[in-house]
């Protein structure tokens, strides 16, 4: 699925024009592929983020996915789009701190139509490379920021999509562990010849993008 | 569905049914206000309906109303053609005849004898009829044989207890019962267009219903025909139209009535108005009862706009997810569910248990209603829950929308 940008331009507040930038631009973000945004704090990462999933609407220009306008979307499209094309991890992870680890990444399943039981299976390997095997029965309230924020990352991958977008996804992770996070998305993205948007604060040098936008 | 469990724990976080215990409470009274009310007016129904309960139609009889100008007969008291239509068609009338009267001479004479002496008691009358079906006694000695010298009659209730409990005491006369007066044989008279005929006039019953002598139709028909006096009447003039009113309906047919300056009996007038005034009480119940019910569902309403709000991050991330709004709309309405159709369940047991015991009740008083609930009444009580649940769910979607979307994509 392609996303193509055409001259989107916040309305809330004054953007920087660089040349390698995606606001005042025609871009277009084919998957498979890795894109990675790198900006300053302000500068519209999540802003970029939430228009992309259709949850702000103060901004000018176009977004389409495969020639789809999202200008025409109604909640119906919103909703086919978020559960079967694209799947984020927000910065602010939007977990369900009343639920434990498995029953936050197991919640959307239903959408996805897995069976449990390889779900089930694939969930405990992917904790297990992230090294969380241990919380899965806990409470996510009772996890630590970094902790969750892997956690967010196996629901995202566990879900379906053609398109993964993450919004600093290892901000709370050390170097190790961001490392090991990236080389299974970027394994399970591939299996799904699917495309990765990764919008950080640093530039991550071990992420290698096809293409690197400055906001 | 195991998602539906998860999202309910999701959202339940902030639920708390006490919070609308009293919305809960004036939810319960008012469906049992509505209920009671719908099914007191088909008892009504019931009773008004059933003529064993001896509360069916209302017989009325109808005149117009004589004043200084009809007695120097500058008006008439008869009535038009077009009158009478528009009484016979009269949507509360159930039953109409218009009163037949003699248009010729009538005498009766009653032979006395006491002892030696003899005596000849001789009045002039007045004789009417109506159509049968509004006669009040038995009719199989109600007819008149053509080639007999017989006429059956029925006189007043009134006309005997007159007699019996006014003039008798007065004038130290023995009191006589109903059974005696029959027994009596009186002499009719009829004369007119140059004939004359006695006949015999038997005494068949008394009338509660119609305060005057009658005599069978057939024979006034006759007997006007062969023995009418020019210039009395005509064939259309009619003086005295019967009627029989549904019951429910005499507040309207009062109205009619005052309507068009006619006059009958005030004491049945005032049937009207008691069954007028019960079927306004019994709406005022109504109205108050929807009152309730529309108070509690917008206490529901609100509690779930606040509910939705304290929810709004946890139903922003499940549409993050890509769970559809009419899905989460949906958790809202089975909760709401769960919480009306328990009240609509004590609503109806309580009616079946009240309209049972109000079933016994009456039959000790020789009324008759059904002891179970009629289906109109769960209609009109599932009719009410479906529109306010309805309400609810439109208030619901319309606030569950305003989430997750980017604003031109709420509709």
């Amino acid at each position: 699925m392609k996303i193509a940008f055409n001259n989107i331009t916040p309305l809330s507040f004054e953007y920087n024009q660089k040349e390698d930038s995606i606001w005042g631009f025609n871009n277009t973000l084919e998957s498979p592929g890795v894109y990675k945004v790198i900006a300053s704090s302000g500068s519209g990462k999540s802003t970029l983020i939430s228009i992309l999933s259709g949850l702000r609407s103060d901004y000018a220009g176009d977004i389409k996915y495969d020639n789809q306008s999202i200008l025409n979307f109604n909640a119906k499209d919103w909703s086919a789009l978020r559960s079967e094309k694209i799947s984020l991890v927000y910065q602010d992870l939007r977990l369900f701190p009343g639920l434990t680890v498995r029953e936050n990444i197991l919640l959307s399943q239903d959408i996805t139509g897995a069976n449990i039981a390889t779900a089930m299976t694939e969930l405990e390997a992917f904790a297990s490379i992230m090294n969380i095997s241990n919380q899965l029965d806990k409470l996510v309230k009772h996890l630590s920021f970094g902790q969750m924020q892997r956690v967010a990352i196996i629901r995202a991958m566990m879900r379906n999509y053609e398109w993964l977008i993450l919004d600093e996804p290892f901000s709370h992770l050390d170097q190790t562990n961001a490392n090991i996070a990236w080389e299974l998305i970027t394994q399970e993205a591939k299996k799904r010849n699917a495309g990765i948007i990764i919008a950080c604060l640093d530039p991550y040098e071990f992420i290698k993008a096809d293409k690197i936008f400055h906001l | 569905m195991r998602s539906n469990k998860q999202i309910q724990k999701i959202l339940s976080s902030n639920h708390k049914p006490f919070q609308i215990g009293l919305a809960i409470v004036g939810c319960l009274i008012g469906f049992f206000l509505i209920l009671v009310s719908v099914q007191s007016i088909l008892n009504f129904k019931y009773l008004f309906s059933d003529a064993k309960q001896g509360i069916g139609s209302q017989y009325m009889v109808i005149n117009k109303k004589v004043n200084l100008f009809s007695t120097l007969n500058f008006s008439k008291t008869t009535f038009t053609k077009k009158e009478i239509d528009e009484i016979s068609t009269h949507p509360s009338i159930q039953k109409f005849s218009a009163f037949v009267g003699n248009k010729f001479e009538a005498e009766a004479y009653l032979e006395m004898n006491e002892g030696p002496r003899q005596a000849r008691l001789r009045t002039e009358l007045f004789l009417e009829s109506v159509d049968d079906e509004f006669i009040d006694i038995e009719l199989d000695k109600w007819k008149w044989d053509s080639t007999t010298n017989e006429i059956p009659v029925i006189l007043p209730t009134d006309f005997i207890n007159l007699y019996n409990f006014t003039y008798a005491p007065s004038r130290g006369l023995p009191q006589i019962s109903k059974n005696t007066v029959k027994l009596f044989g009186f002499s009719i008279t009829i004369r007119g267009n140059n004939n004359e005929k006695t006949y015999k006039g038997n005494i068949i019953g008394f009338s509660d219903r119609i305060s005057s002598m009658l005599v069978p139709k057939s024979f006034l028909d006759f007997a006007n025909n062969k023995y009418g006096l020019p210039g009395i009447g005509s064939e259309q003039s009619t003086y005295r139209i019967i009627t029989a009113v549904k019951p429910n309906e005499l507040s309207n047919f009062q109205a009619f009535l005052m309507e068009n300056n006619y006059e009958t009996n005030q004491e049945l007038l005032k049937n009207g108005k008691f069954v007028g005034l019960m079927y306004l009480f019994i709406s005022v119940i109504f109205i108050i009862g929807l009152i309730i019910t529309i108070n509690a569902f917008t206490g529901f309403i609100l509690y779930f706009h606040l509910l939705i709000y304290r929810s709004r991050n946890e139903l922003d991330s499940l549409l993050r997810l890509g769970f559809s709004h009419y899905k989460l709309v949906r958790n809202y309405l089975f909760r709401i569910t769960l919480i009306i159709i328990p009240l609509v369940i004590i609503a109806l047991a309580g009616l079946i248990l009240s309209q049972q015991y109000l079933a016994q009740l009456l039959f000790k008083y020789n009324f008759e209603i059904p002891a179970s609930i009629h289906l109109y009444s769960v209609l009109a009580m599932v009719s009410v829950t479906a529109i306010l649940v309805f309400v609810f769910f439109i208030q619901i979607r319309n606030e569950i929308f305003k989430i997750g979307l980017p604003t031109k994509s709420r509709d």
